[in-house]
């Protein structure tokens, strides 16, 4: 497929009624956005990142998909930063409740690279894997479609092929891309990776790849996969963490820490929600909102009378720990996809892989 | 991955969606202390539980909070729940009034053990409110007394002016069929009972350790505790229930606040075996 | 007397009395005599010379001080296996508290200024019985340390005048 089928696959989409959504350049770094043309694409962009760093630099190509991952993630389209759940009306002694209705919105994501993909599939277990379901979710989720497209560069705080996530797009999404660049030619490899994804690719009719083409579309995601910025070492990680909750470590880290909450903000897969009702000043009419949480917050484990974190080693202990060991007592698979926002976006730049790698070595 | 086929999502399905219901009596128990009786608004049964298992209690307007059920399972018109007033939440619902209206939301959460314990000794072991969440075991257990062997209630409370359920005790300790023991940890002048912590009543009580399930209730060091004397009596760990709390918020383990270790305790606890939470028990702030 | 008189084997079955030999109980009971005692009869005051011990058969006694403007505070309650006073192992000491009856008691009292006299000449008894001691001790301080923490408090309420100040 080569730029024009990928314009007309964007238009196709809109027509189809569903909002196309995809990386953009907003604030100086790649966001998700509306995408209406591909000129709404950070053509030529791709983005510079070490611990605490983040900055947009110019390819000396023109790749649409040139960039790595930003501070926005899938979750943002699935569980939201704020939403309403129900709202209650008071009359007298009596009070309604009226649940919110189920979103109808068909979107599809354009640009998901393999570890958001594996991202959203953490979250679905979570949101979706238990005796209660989350409805809103669950109706989002059902009307996102997925246009993955696989990394043929790392950035440089990236180690999904230590979390067994990437580069290369896999399971979850409906049409993985490979972009493919050099001096005379600019194409996509496609491939439909769900019934609703060969449905849409159908009508538009693309010459089918040469096995040359195929192969080194795989070459250079292959190429990618040996230049990760960070490597995270998993054997041992999940029982080492849960048998080193007294470390000294953990204080280390408590000096640097500010318990700011970004890295739980940024990360892809971190679900920690609250929720708080709003009302009028009448009392006769409240709303109940979700909104993300973060377990470094202080009051996040409050209970009658204090928190039980209190202390920020409490709390950078509990975030790591989580994520890396009892998220896989819990659902079976890591709760890291490596995609390294939080060594970026840490104002301190603290390194998860490297605060693994001083645990590993003080506790061999 | 999570298969998405099936049913489309319904808003009313939705866990996080409480339904109205009517309270029918308010009884104070204690000064900080109170037990509603609620029915749903919309007439019918009210939502089926087990004993252990909790409810989400929206007090309009200020919000919600994790409440163990503390009335019987065969009452299928009503929810009962007992609540300390310590909170916004707790002291909103303390103002409510026969005729108002509560958000329920539930149940949620494992209960205790009642049918593991069948054939066997039953021990509870309650601390303050924890009598509260303990009590549906006690009805169960008198409902079908056959089926157990003895029955034990351990139960200490702060003063004797914070005992709860004073004359249903009254009735329970003239019964032949359980032994009731009530201690405090501070006594007034009008108190002729058992002074001192509950753990110091499970020394004095007669046991046979390994026919004996025990289900504690209370705040952390006082089960912390109480284990401790009940492994010192010969209780095995696989015996022992412990009913842990955190900060429930969702009540379905996906607002990840009530996390203990590899746990979410709404939906993994409240109620554990202790051999399972050994390792997380004692680890601080965790 | 002599210790099949005074002590019964339902006596012997009691936790405080494990351990000893022959030799050791026939002492002990030489030095003990079975007390018997009405409800509300104060079985020690505060300030008096402490030179028995209790060993609980039955009933019910109260620890007990007295606090101006609050009465006769019990601390802990003493119920059958209980021992009562160990003031009598310190030389010239008094009792710390007081004890009532709050149900008809019975129980065995002991010499402790005899059993004193007989543990310098018998140090596997006196080792024996301070060990039965020690225990009873920290039993007891660890049920008091529980009773300080105070468990069913309730919570603190934040944002008090003071901590608002300090912010």
């Amino acid at each position: 497929m080569d730029l024009a089928g990928l314009a007309d696959f964007v238009a196709a989409l809109w027509s189809a009624g569903y909002r196309v959504i995809g990386p953009t350049v907003g604030d100086g770094a790649i966001v998700y956005g509306e995408v209406r043309s591909l000129s709404d694409l950070p053509q030529g962009l791709t983005d510079q990142q070490e611990a605490g760093q983040y900055r947009l630099v110019r390819r000396n190509d023109d790749a649409l998909f040139g960039f790595h991952v930003g501070p926005h993630s899938l979750k943002r389209l699935l569980l939201p930063p704020k939403e309403r759940l129900f709202t209650t009306i008071r009359k007298g002694p009596a009070l309604t409740v009226v649940p919110e209705q189920i979103p109808t919105e068909k979107i599809a994501f354009l640009g998901a690279k393999a570890c958001e993909i594996q991202a959203m599939l953490t979250q679905d277990q979570v949101l979706l894997g238990g005796h209660h379901p989350d409805v809103q979710y669950l109706a989002r989720r059902r009307n996102l479609l997925i246009i993955g497209t696989s990394c043929t560069s790392a950035g440089g705080t990236c180690f999904c092929t230590s979390m067994g996530s990437g580069p290369s797009v896999g399971e979850g999404a409906d049409v993985a891309l490979t972009e493919v660049i050099s001096e005379s030619t600019h194409h996509f490899i496609v491939e439909a990776k769900s019934s609703r994804g060969a449905e849409l690719l159908s009508p538009l009719r693309l010459p089918s790849a040469s096995s040359s083409e195929q192969q080194i579309a795989a070459q250079q995601v292959a190429a990618a996969a040996k230049q990760m910025g960070r490597t995270l070492v998993t054997d041992g990680l999940k029982e080492l963490i849960a048998q080193a909750m007294d470390s000294s470590h953990w204080d280390s880290v408590a000096t640097r820490c500010l318990s700011c909450a970004n890295c739980t903000l940024v990360c892809p897969t971190c679900f920690c929600n609250t929720v708080e009702d709003v009302t009028d000043l009448a009392g006769e009419h409240s709303e109940r909102w979700r909104r993300w949480d973060s377990c470094f917050h202080e009051d996040f484990s409050y209970l009658h009378g204090g928190a039980v974190r209190q202390s920020v080693k409490s709390r950078y202990r509990q975030w790591l720990s989580h994520k890396l060991s009892t998220w896989i007592d819990q659902f079976g698979r890591s709760g890291c996809v490596g995609c390294g926002r939080c060594i970026t976006f840490c104002p301190v730049g603290i390194d998860l892989t490297a605060e693994c790698a001083t645990l590993q070595a003080r506790h061999p | 991955m999570i298969a998405l086929a099936g049913t489309a999502p319904d808003a009313t399905d939705s866990a996080l969606v409480p339904s109205p219901y009517v309270v029918k009596r308010f009884v104070c128990e204690t000064d900080d202390t109170f037990t509603l009786t609620l029915a749903p608004s919309a007439g019918g049964d009210a939502l089926r539980f087990a004993p252990g298992q909790f409810n989400m209690l929206y007090g309009f307007p200020a919000g919600d909070v994790p409440i163990s059920v503390s009335g019987p399972t065969w009452r299928k018109d009503v929810l009962i729940h007992t609540i300390r007033a310590v909170g916004p939440v707790t002291k909103t619902l303390a103002q409510l009034q026969r005729g108002d209206s509560v958000l329920v939301r539930g149940p949620f959460g494992v209960p205790w053990p009642i049918a593991n314990a069948e054939g066997q000794d039953v021990l509870l072991v309650a601390g303050g409110i924890g009598l509260a969440p303990l009590r549906p075991v006690l009805y169960h257990v008198l409902k079908h007394r056959r089926r157990y062997r003895s029955l034990t209630v351990l139960y200490g409370a702060r003063t004797p002016s914070d005992i709860l359920f004073r004359q249903e005790i009254a009735k329970w300790q003239a019964r032949s069929d359980l032994r009731f023991e009530v201690t405090v940890d501070r006594s007034d002048a009008s108190w002729h009972g058992h002074v001192g912590v509950v753990t110091q009543l499970l020394d004095r009580i007669e046991l046979s350790p390994l026919q004996t399930c025990a289900m504690v209730c209370g705040p952390e060091v006082m089960m912390h505790f109480t284990r401790l004397a009940l492994s010192k009596r010969g209780v095995p760990s696989s015996q022992m229930y412990l009913s842990m709390e955190r900060n429930m918020k969702c009540g379905v383990g996906s607002c990840g606040h009530c996390q203990l270790g590899p746990f979410f305790i709404c939906k993994d606890g409240p109620v554990f075996e202790y051999p399972r939470i050994a390792s997380v028990f004692s680890v601080k702030e965790l | 007397m002599n210790s099949d008189q005074t002590l019964t084997p339902q006596m012997l079955a009691l936790p405080f009395f494990a351990g000893y030999g022959r030799e050791d109980l026939q002492i002990l009971s030489k030095h003990c005599r079975p007390v018997n005692w009405p409800t509300e009869f104060e079985v020690i005051r505060e300030g008096q010379v402490a030179t028995e011990f209790f060993l609980i058969l039955d009933g019910r006694i109260q620890v007990q001080t007295s606090v101006p403007g609050r009465g006769d505070v019990t601390l802990q309650t003493l119920v059958r296996g209980d021992i009562l006073g160990w003031s009598w192992l310190t030389p010239n000491a008094s009792y710390s508290f007081s004890a009532r009856t709050i149900l008809p008691a019975s129980a065995l009292s002991f010499d402790g200024t005899a059993l004193l006299r007989e543990c310098e000449q018998h140090p596997r008894l006196g080792y024996l019985l301070m060990r039965r001691f020690a225990l009873v001790m920290s039993d007891r301080l660890r049920h008091t340390r529980l009773q300080v923490l105070d468990l069913y408090a309730p919570p603190r309420t934040s944002g008090s005048f003071q901590a608002l100040r300090k912010r």
